[in-house]
C-alpha cells in the first residue's frame, strides 16, 4: 500500500489515538535510537539517549533488536508500574519504529469485564449451571463448572456432552436448530435424570440459544430444589387421583354388593317368615311343624353366617390396625386354634353326614406358637371349614393337616368337594370376589382370610385336590 | 454394536418406571414415585446373533401436568405401550399414546403391556377390550413388574422384532 501523505496520516492518527498519551522512538538498522518523540517521560523512557539502545530498557524486547522483521504489537505492557501501554513496532527504512500507546484505560476496563466475568461464572456454578458454547460444531465449556458436572463430565474443557447424556444427543438437534436460527430463539430440554458414578441421580435441564454477537450457547443445569418442589406437588396430586380413582371404584363395587347382600339376605328371610307363618296360621301336626321349624331355623342360621362373613370383612382392615402378637410367650398356638375350630364345626359336619379329621403331622413341635391374634386365627380356620362343608357331598369327608414348613407352619383344608372351576381361580381371594360358593356366602369370606394372614406375614393360596375336590392352604410365620 | 432406541409410553402409575427397572436391573419397589421428565437406562441384549444395545427412555406419564414432547420420540425404533390392568382409563390412554408415536414415527414395532398382573383379581380390563385390540394387530403381553412375570419375554419379543426390521 502507498503511504498516505503526511496530512491524511495525522489525522488518521489523532483519531485512532486521541487523547492518549503517546511516544515513539526510531531505530536505525543496528537497534540504536535514530529519532524520538512524543510524551516518553509518560512511560519512563524520558532518558533513552539518540544513539543508543532502547531493548535493554523493554524487557519484552531484550534480544529481538534489532532483527525483527516484521510489524508487531506487545500489548498490555506495564513500563511504569500502573500504567498498560501497547508498543506497536514496525519496520522503519533500515531500521525499525517503535510506538508507545497509553492504554491504562482501555485495560482497567478489560480488567472490570474479566472480574464481571469471573462473577458471573462463580455465579452460575452457584447456582448450578454448566455453560457450553458451540465452536464449528464441538461444545466447549466456560468459566466454572458447578458440582454436578464435575461429578457427571470430569474436568474435560470440551466433553462429550452427547456420549455422556445421551438425552443431550437427541437435544442437541433441537438446539442445532435454535442456534442456525431454524427454531424458536431458545429451546429447552423438558428434564431429565442422569446417575453418577457414585450412584447419585441429578436432575437437569438445558437450555440452547443463540447471542446478540452470535455465539451459540447451551446451558445445563441442575434442578435440585426445584425439582423437589416440582416433585412434591405432582406426587401428591397423581397420588391423589389414584386415591380417587380406587375410592370411586371401591364405591361401585359396594353398591353392587349392597345390591348382592340385600337378595342374599331376603332369600332365607323369606322362607323363615313363611316356615313362621304356616306354624302360626295353620294346625299342623308336630312332626311337620317341627320340619318347618328346622328349616327356619336353617335359614337363620345361614343369614348369620353370612352377616358374620359381612362383618369379617368389613373389620379385617380396622383390625390390622390393632395389635398382634409375633413374641413366642403371647402368641396363639395353632393346634390349640384348630382344635377350637373344629369343635365349632363339629355339629354342623355330623348333621350334613360330613366327615371331619385333624391330620397332624408327627414332625409338629409340641408348641406351634405363630404369629397373629387368637380369635381371627379361629375365624379364618373356621370361614375355610364352613366353606368345605358348603361343597361336601354327602359322606364326603373333609382333612385338616398341621404340618411343620420353612416359612413356619401350614395348614391345609382339603374337601372332596368338585373344586373351584379354572375360571373361578383368579381373583379367589380378592375383596367383593363373586366366584360362586367360594368366596363365601357374601363373597367375603376368602378375602377375610388373605388379607388377615398376609397382615400376619404369612401366605395363602389355592391348589387342587388329586383326584378331586380342592385344597385351602395357609402358612404363618413361626413366633419368636 | 447395535444401538436401539424403545420409548415406554403410558399414562401415569401403570408401572413403566417399574417394568425397565425390573427388565433392566431385576428390582422392583412397592413404594410409587412418579417420573418428571426422562430417565434413560441401557440393557445389552443378543438378538438374532448380533449384539444389541437397547436405550430405554422411561418417560413421564402423559396427562394433564405433564404431555409427552414428540422430540423425545426421535430415532426411536420402537415402543412400549404400557397400561395398567386394574385402571380401564389408561387402555383408552395407550391408544391416544399409539396415534401419536405412529404420527411421529411412522410404522415401527411395538408391543402393548397390560401390567399388574399379580393383580388379576381386580382387573378392570377385560377379554373384550383385549381383543378388540388385538383385531387390530396389536400384540399384547399381560405382565408383573413386581413379580417380573412376562418382562423379559415383552422386551425381547419387541428387540427381536426391531432387530429384524
Amino acid at each position: 500500500m502507498d503511504p498516505f501523505p503526511e496530512s491524511i496520516a495525522h489525522e488518521l492518527l489523532a483519531n485512532l489515538v486521541g487523547d492518549a498519551r503517546v511516544a515513539y522512538v526510531i531505530l536505525d538498522d543496528a537497534g540504536l535510537v535514530r529519532e524520538r518523540g512524543g510524551e516518553l517521560a509518560w512511560f519512563g523512557l524520558e532518558d533513552v539517549a539518540l544513539g543508543e539502545p532502547v531493548d535493554e530498557r523493554i524487557e519484552p524486547l531484550q534480544g529481538s533488536l534489532p532483527t525483527i522483521g516484521e510489524s508487531d504489537v506487545l500489548p498490555r505492557i506495564e513500563l511504569v508500574p500502573g500504567r498498560a501501554t501497547d508498543v506497536h513496532i514496525g519496520a522503519h527504512g533500515d531500521g525499525a519504529f517503535l510506538l508507545f500507546l497509553d492504554v491504562t484505560r482501555e485495560a482497567d476496563h478489560d480488567r472490570r469485564l474479566q472480574q464481571k466475568g469471573n462473577e458471573l461464572s462463580l455465579m452460575m456454578r452457584t447456582l448450578g449451571v454448566a455453560v457450553f458454547e458451540d465452536v464449528g460444531g464441538e461444545l466447549r465449556r466456560l468459566g466454572l463448572s458447578p458440582s454436578w458436572a464435575r461429578a457427571l463430565l470430569g474436568t474435560d474443557p470440551r466433553p462429550d456432552l452427547a456420549e455422556s447424556f445421551p438425552f443431550l444427543e437427541n437435544f442437541l438437534i433441537d438446539a442445532r436448530a435454535t442456534w442456525e436460527l431454524r427454531g424458536p430463539r431458545i429451546a429447552w430440554s423438558g428434564p431429565w435424570m442422569a446417575e453418577d458414578g457414585r450412584g447419585r441421580e441429578w436432575q437437569l435441564e438445558a437450555t440452547a440459544t443463540r447471542l446478540e454477537d452470535g455465539r451459540k450457547i447451551l446451558a445445563v443445569q441442575s434442578l435440585e430444589h426445584r425439582y423437589e418442589e416440582r416433585h412434591r406437588l405432582l406426587q401428591m396430586a397423581r397420588t391423589r387421583s389414584l386415591d380417587f380413582d380406587r375410592l370411586r371404584r371401591e364405591i361401585d363395587k359396594k353398591e353392587a354388593l349392597l345390591h348382592y347382600i340385600i337378595h342374599d339376605l331376603k332369600g332365607p328371610l323369606g322362607t323363615m317368615v313363611g316356615s313362621m307363618s304356616l306354624i302360626k296360621d295353620r294346625e299342623l301336626d308336630p312332626e311337620r311343624a317341627r320340619e318347618l321349624l328346622e328349616l327356619g331355623l336353617e335359614q337363620a342360621r345361614h343369614q348369620e353366617s353370612m352377616i358374620r362373613s359381612i362383618l369379617d370383612a368389613f373389620s379385617a382392615e380396622i383390625e390390622s390396625l390393632q395389635h398382634f402378637e409375633s413374641e413366642e410367650a403371647r402368641a396363639p398356638d395353632l393346634l390349640s386354634a384348630v382344635s377350637r375350630a373344629l369343635d365349632t364345626y363339629r355339629l354342623a359336619y355330623e348333621q350334613n353326614r360330613v366327615g371331619l379329621e385333624l391330620r397332624a403331622s408327627p414332625d409338629l413341635p409340641q408348641s406351634c406358637k405363630v404369629v397373629g391374634e387368637d380369635s381371627r386365627l379361629v375365624r379364618v380356620l373356621c370361614n375355610l371349614l364352613e366353606n368345605a362343608l358348603r361343597v361336601s357331598p354327602e359322606s364326603g369327608v373333609v382333612e385338616v393337616f398341621a404340618e411343620p414348613c420353612d416359612a413356619g407352619f401350614r395348614i391345609t383344608v382339603r374337601d372332596q368337594g368338585p373344586g373351584v372351576p379354572e375360571q373361578d381361580r383368579e381373583g379367589l381371594f380378592a375383596r367383593f370376589a363373586r366366584t360362586g360358593v367360594w368366596g363365601g356366602t357374601a363373597g367375603l369370606g376368602l378375602y377375610f382370610c388373605r388379607s388377615t394372614v398376609e397382615m400376619w406375614g404369612g401366605s395363602i393360596g389355592y391348589q387342587p385336590a388329586d383326584p378331586q375336590g380342592a385344597c385351602f392352604w395357609f402358612e404363618l410365620p413361626r413366633a419368636l | 454394536m447395535i444401538r436401539k432406541k424403545i420409548c415406554m409410553l403410558g399414562s401415569y402409575a401403570v408401572g413403566k418406571t417399574s417394568l425397565v427397572q425390573r427388565f433392566v436391573e431385576d428390582v422392583f419397589s412397592d413404594r410409587y414415585e412418579t417420573t418428571i421428565g426422562v430417565r434413560i437406562l441401557k440393557k445389552q441384549l443378543q438378538v438374532e446373533g448380533a449384539d444389541v444395545t437397547l436405550m430405554l427412555w422411561d418417560l413421564h406419564g402423559d396427562d394433564e401436568f405433564q404431555r409427552v414432547r414428540p422430540s423425545y420420540l426421535r430415532g426411536a425404533s420402537g415402543y412400549l405401550l404400557v397400561a395398567d390392568g386394574t385402571r380401564a382409563d389408561t387402555l383408552e390412554k395407550v391408544a391416544e399414546l399409539h396415534d401419536f408415536a405412529g404420527s411421529h414415527l411412522g410404522d415401527v414395532p411395538f408391543l402393548l403391556l397390560i401390567n399388574k398382573r399379580d393383580l388379576e383379581g381386580e382387573w378392570e380390563v377385560d377379554g373384550e377390550m383385549e381383543e378388540r385390540l388385538k383385531r387390530l394387530g396389536w400384540s399384547i403381553h399381560h405382565t408383573s413388574a413386581r413379580s417380573g412375570d412376562g418382562v423379559e419375554a415383552a422386551f425381547s419379543e419387541l428387540a427381536h422384532r426391531m432387530v429384524r426390521g
